[in-house]
């Protein structure tokens, strides 16, 4: 087992060589022209300093960062770098790639917990039920709502809640914290020890900035889940139904055990295999998902930046995010190739 | 769908969901219904080539380095209004959100030593501002203004670096100027920083305008206070405005010039040279050769010390400081020869006054963490390390100590901006509102929403969803100032040295009828006949949405030395019909020609008025071929650099206000389009010769004359086709006051402002 976990963990570097160089090799499409444009900033109302910008300079750019080089090379260069520790300095965050992505991690790290866990025992929990009553009331509802969430883009439904919630009745705001909060939050009374705001308003012993911090939490969390929640019910209850016709649930129910016991020890453990296998996408899409989430309810976060570096070709900052991400996806996956092991006693690594 | 509508639908859903919910008996088909006509049409603004109209930062990031491109204020493709009225909400329901302290605004007291003439706050509103609402809503965040921008304005704090009027915005509330406009007039100027304006008439601008003196004034505190050295003592002269700090901050301005940067505003009039290369060039002529040579990966302090002698730099720095010097307590500039716009300049944010011995030392902060690295110490042995540096090289990148109405707090880059105000401001009040806190939001409905709650009080709305927002001015909780000019201008450009090669805009490259020659345009008669096959009415109802002016040409309107009588091009099929009779000895018209005009996806003006003229044409002649095709904006900006593009459509955006910054760029053979214009040697030295002696000249009446003269000859020649100038609708809260446009700012001067 453990030789199992050393293996796939050992596979990530050559992961992460071979995501960024697909990264450097689509880059290279691009023109030096197009990638000038991170380097200069536009005035907004066309006033541009590229203006001011005669070819010697321009070329001087091009060769200061390597804008001209062939894609191999750059991809180097930038390797070099890494090994350094230098992720290089992204330009839409105004900060050094690391910096900026320990910066946003909180807000991103705070978001999906908060919807991971609720997320799936809820699901499971519904589509046991649901399975278990079928036809019944709870199931018409369950059912209801799961095809709702299944079939709803997930910023429609940001959006409609941003209204319904904030626009309408004002109680649910978007962004981090409110003004008040943020303002006390970011300065010298505040200690921000990790930067999640609900841990860091605990510690403060602020239970008015954790209540805020809080209300902002609700939409986004709600939003980010309920798409993934309403799959992982469906395939909940489809994977429940089809157990609890097996001849081992006949049989336990034939040996008179009671109900409880042949849902929860039998049918359940069973069904919820291909659970398991759809809870890794689950946690990809969130991690798609907080993109939008964030950008909607305007949560700064990594999504957010990922949004914001990839429509300005801010290529290390897009090259950290994708690092990242893909190590989470990585990680996400070990984990639940490990709780194969455990719901599956077919499954050994070794 | 309107917001209402809408807002009433989204209710709908949820009453049914509840309904289903408590009976029972709903089968999930009308759920699948109900989601799929939720319509799409809500938030997809965030990448549309979105021109705000009332921030910075929000076109930076769709068309970075295009100044030739076509996304033009008023191009995009009008999006169905979707959003808007929802039921007012007037009371902030949570409970803990009561902001600390209501602080009044102080009521202005005229302390001795303030100018006699004040910039003034507004007296009366603007003229097309909406009334305050009647039943006026309770005012969230009272003593604080919030601006909900799409993007961060900020690319440095540093004024010698910013060369970007997002930057200049933040910085002109932080930092000030030796003088400042005067309310809303961009060419009117009171003294801030200095006691005097420098005029003619006050003897401050002696030696036929070679030299300019600012009385300096006292007793004005930067926001941090005096500094101490490593040792723990004070600094002496630190903390306080000193004639100094004056000399050294353009020095350093001068001194710093970050390639694109700001310096060459400074550095042409003082030096006569356009950036610190150049004048090194000058003393040096032999550096020039081994710096081509040079890696371009070596730091700018090296290539510096590299190319040029240790005696060439400390002449650079010596001339630099003889440049400005300080002579008790006024500080001289003394300028190569007589630069009638140079107040202009000095206005300008780059120019703003820094605390020398703050600059130059190690600032830490309460726990003992460095918070500043030391700047440049106005030393001349030390300067080329401050030479050119990456942006957040400069030990100013993100943080900032004036003199200004608000003192930085805080920059956490594209997350939040905060300033306060400084409590013992010099002039005759604070600033009325005691924050001022940027958030940022790329989505459209979000910035809305917040608008329309009271938790923005001004946010960016796209020129393309300005309608979204009119539903929010007849319930009186948004105010709107419509036509506020920019000081911006649009027009077609006639590239009269069309290069061929690897073209593809000008199909057979001949004037066979299927393409057009390197020289279509270099005959004045083409270049009329384009003219009069403009239609400007066509152009503002179907192009720009009736948003703009006419411009002139060359000048914009509210420009010194504008001629309201100059002539324009406008639409005369026959003239056009004789212009292109006469073109190429008749040839071009018996055999036509076929061209391509490039436009940006979403870049609608150019393609609109492309199609336009192309009408036109063939309506006189059959065989005039106009094709208006879409190209990648970056291709254009390219082509448009390596001057392929035949006739390209371009906007310019003043520096500062005043003629100069509009005849340079467009007609001068080193301004930004006319060196790619390929214009007749002979007049375009005759216009170099009229730009440079309007330049020199002092007496307003024969500089006016002057620019009566290039404006007659840009028409005479058909140098280019004026479009329109820019002027665009602000909208905010209603219950934010004191609104004042002045086109010169970069943007709103906060001290101003006030909320009730």
């Amino acid at each position: 087992m453990l030789a199992y976990i050393i293996r796939r963990v050992a596979l990530l570097p050559l992961m992460w060589l071979a995501a960024t160089l697909i990264i450097f090799i689509v880059m290279s499409f691009l023109g030096p022209y197009q990638r000038l444009s991170l380097y200069l900033r536009s005035d907004p109302e066309m006033i541009v300093s590229a203006k001011h910008l005669n070819d010697e300079q321009r070329q001087r750019i091009f060769e200061k960062y390597g804008l001209n080089d062939p894609f191999y090379v750059q991809y180097f260069n930038w390797l070099g770098q890494v090994f350094q520790g230098n992720f290089g300095w992204s330009k839409t965050a105004q900060k050094p790639v690391l910096d900026a992505l320990v910066e946003r991690l909180p807000a991103t790290l705070e978001l999906t917990l908060l919807s991971i866990g609720p997320l799936i025992f809820l699901a499971i929990w519904m589509g046991v039920k649901s399975a278990v009553y079928q036809n019944k009331f709870l199931d018409h509802v369950t059912r209801f709502v799961a095809i709702t969430g299944y079939s709803l883009p997930s910023f429609v439904f940001a959006i409609f809640a941003l209204v319904i919630f904030y626009g309408l009745l004002d109680w649910l705001p978007p962004g981090r914290l409110s003004l008040w909060a943020e303002h006390i939050v970011y300065s010298s009374e505040f200690i921000r020890y990790t930067g999640l705001n609900l841990v860091d308003s605990i510690l403060n012993e602020r239970w008015d900035i954790w209540w805020d911090a809080f209300k902002h939490l609700i939409l986004p969390v709600v939003s980010l889940s309920y798409l993934s929640w309403a799959g992982l019910l469906r395939v909940t209850r489809s994977s429940m139904l089809e157990t609890l016709q097996q001849d081992y649930v006949v049989t336990a129910h034939a040996k008179g055990l009671p109900e409880k016991k042949v849902i929860k020890k039998h049918a359940r453990r069973n069904a919820l295999i291909p659970v398991l296998t759809l809870s890794g996408f689950v946690i990809v899409g969130l991690l798609t998902g907080v993109f939008i989430i964030e950008t909607v309810f305007n949560y700064r976060g990594v999504g957010f930046w990922a949004v914001d570096a990839t429509l300005k070709f801010d290529v290390p900052a897009v090259i950290g995010i994708t690092l990242f991400t893909a190590t989470l996806i990585v990680l996400a996956n070990l984990i639940i190739d490990i709780l194969y092991t455990i719901f599956d006693p077919r499954v050994r690594y070794d | 769908m309107t917001f209402k509508r809408w807002g009433l639908f989204a209710l709908l859903v949820v009453f049914g969901l509840l309904t289903v919910g408590l009976t029972g008996c709903g089968g999930n088909k009308t759920g699948t219904s109900s989601n799929s006509s939720s319509n799409n049409n809500s938030n997809n603004d965030a990448n549309k080539p979105a021109t705000a109209p009332n921030t910075n930062a929000n076109t930076a990031q769709q068309n970075p380095t295009t100044p030739n491109t076509s996304s033009t204020p008023g191009t995009q493709t009008q999006n169905p209004p979707t959003s808007t009225t929802l039921p007012a909400t007037t009371t902030p329901t949570t409970p803990p959100t009561t902001p600390p302290v209501t602080t009044t605004p102080t009521t202005p007291t005229t302390s001795p030593q303030n100018p006699a003439s004040t910039p003034q706050p507004p007296a009366s509103s603007p003229p097309t501002s909406t009334p305050p609402p009647a039943s006026a809503a309770v005012v969230k965040n009272p003593d604080t203004l919030v601006l909900t921008l799409t993007a961060d304005p900020i690319e440095t704090l540093d004024p010698a670096y910013a060369y970007d009027s997002g930057s200049g915005w933040i910085i002109f509330n932080i930092y000030e100027t030796l003088i400042f406009w005067d309310g809303d007039k961009p060419d009117k100027f009171v003294p801030m920083l200095s006691t005097a304006v420098p005029s003619l008439d006050n003897g401050l601008i002696k030696d036929d305008g070679k030299t300019y003196v600012f009385p300096i004034r006292k007793g004005i505190k930067f926001h941090a206070g005096p500094v101490k050295d490593a040792q723990g003592n004070v600094i002496p002269g630190s903390g306080e405005l000193t004639p100094d700090d004056v000399a050294y901050s353009i020095q350093r301005l001068l001194l710093e010039d970050r390639s694109g940067g700001p310096s060459w505003l400074m550095m042409e009039p003082l030096l006569g040279s356009s950036s610190i290369m150049d004048f090194g060039y000058a003393l040096q002529p032999s550096a020039k050769a081994g710096a081509a040579k040079l890696s371009e990966k070596l730091s700018a302090a090296e290539r510096l010390r590299t190319i040029f002698s240790p005696e060439t730099l400390k002449s650079i720095c010596d001339q630099v400081k003889s440049a400005v010097t300080v002579d008790g307590d006024n500080v001289a500039f003394h300028l190569k020869e007589s630069f009638a716009p140079f107040l202009q300049v000095v206005v300008g944010y780059w120019a703003s006054i820094l605390d020398k011995e703050w600059v130059m030392t190690d600032i830490h902060n309460d726990a003992g963490a460095l918070v500043k690295k030391a700047g440049w110490d106005g030393n001349c042995a030390s300067w080329p390390d401050f030479y050119d540096p990456d942006q957040s090289a400069s030990s100013l990148y993100s943080i900032a100590n004036g003199t200004g109405p608000y003192k930085f707090v805080r920059w956490r880059p594209n997350e939040e901006i905060y300033l306060e105000r400084d409590e013992g401001y010099w002039r005759e009040r604070p600033a009325n509102l005691k924050y001022v806190s940027f958030k940022f939001s790329p989505e459209l409905s979000t910035r809305l929403l917040m608008l329309q709650n009271g938790d923005a009080d001004i946010v960016t709305i796209p020129l393309a969803s300005q309608d979204q927002v009119e539903p929010l001015v007849q319930r009186e909780l948004v105010s709107k100032y419509e036509n506020q000019p920019t000081g911006s201008a649009y027009f077609w450009i006639f590239n009269q040295k069309i290069s061929m090669t690897d073209n593809p805009y000008v199909g057979s490259g001949k004037l066979d009828g299927d393409g057009i020659p390197a020289d279509f345009f270099s005959d004045l008669d083409v270049r009329q006949g384009f003219g009069f096959v403009f239609d400007w009415q066509s152009y503002l109802q179907n192009a720009i949405h009736g948003e703009g002016t006419r411009f002139r040409g060359a000048i914009e309107s509210s420009v010194f030395g504008y001629n309201p009588e100059q002539p324009v091009f406008d639409i005369d099929l026959d003239k056009a019909k004789e212009h292109f009779q006469k073109a190429f000895g008749g040839q071009l018209w018996d055999k036509g020609f076929k061209f391509i005009v490039p436009y940006v996806q979403g870049g609608q003006a150019v393609k609109i008025t492309t199609q336009i003229m192309a009408k036109n044409l063939a309506s006189i002649n059959p065989k005039f071929q106009l094709i208006s095709q879409d190209f990648q904006s970056n291709t254009i900006s390219q082509d448009g650099d390596l001057g392929k593009i035949p006739m390209d459509y371009n906007g310019w955006g003043e520096d500062y206000h005043d003629p100069n910054n509009w005849v340079f760029p467009i007609l001068d053979s080193n301004g930004y389009y006319a060196r790619n214009m390929g214009m007749d040697p002979e007049l375009q030295s005759q216009l170099d010769d009229m730009i440079v002696k309007a330049r020199r000249e002092l007496d307003p009446e024969k500089r006016k004359e002057t620019y009566f003269e290039l404006q007659k000859i840009v028409y005479d020649k058909a140098l280019i086709i004026p479009l329109e100038e820019w002027h665009r609708r602000r909208y905010t809260r209603s219950w934010l006051h004191g609104y004042l446009n002045n086109t010169a700012f970069p943007d709103y001067y906060f001290w101003y402002f006030s909320k009730s």
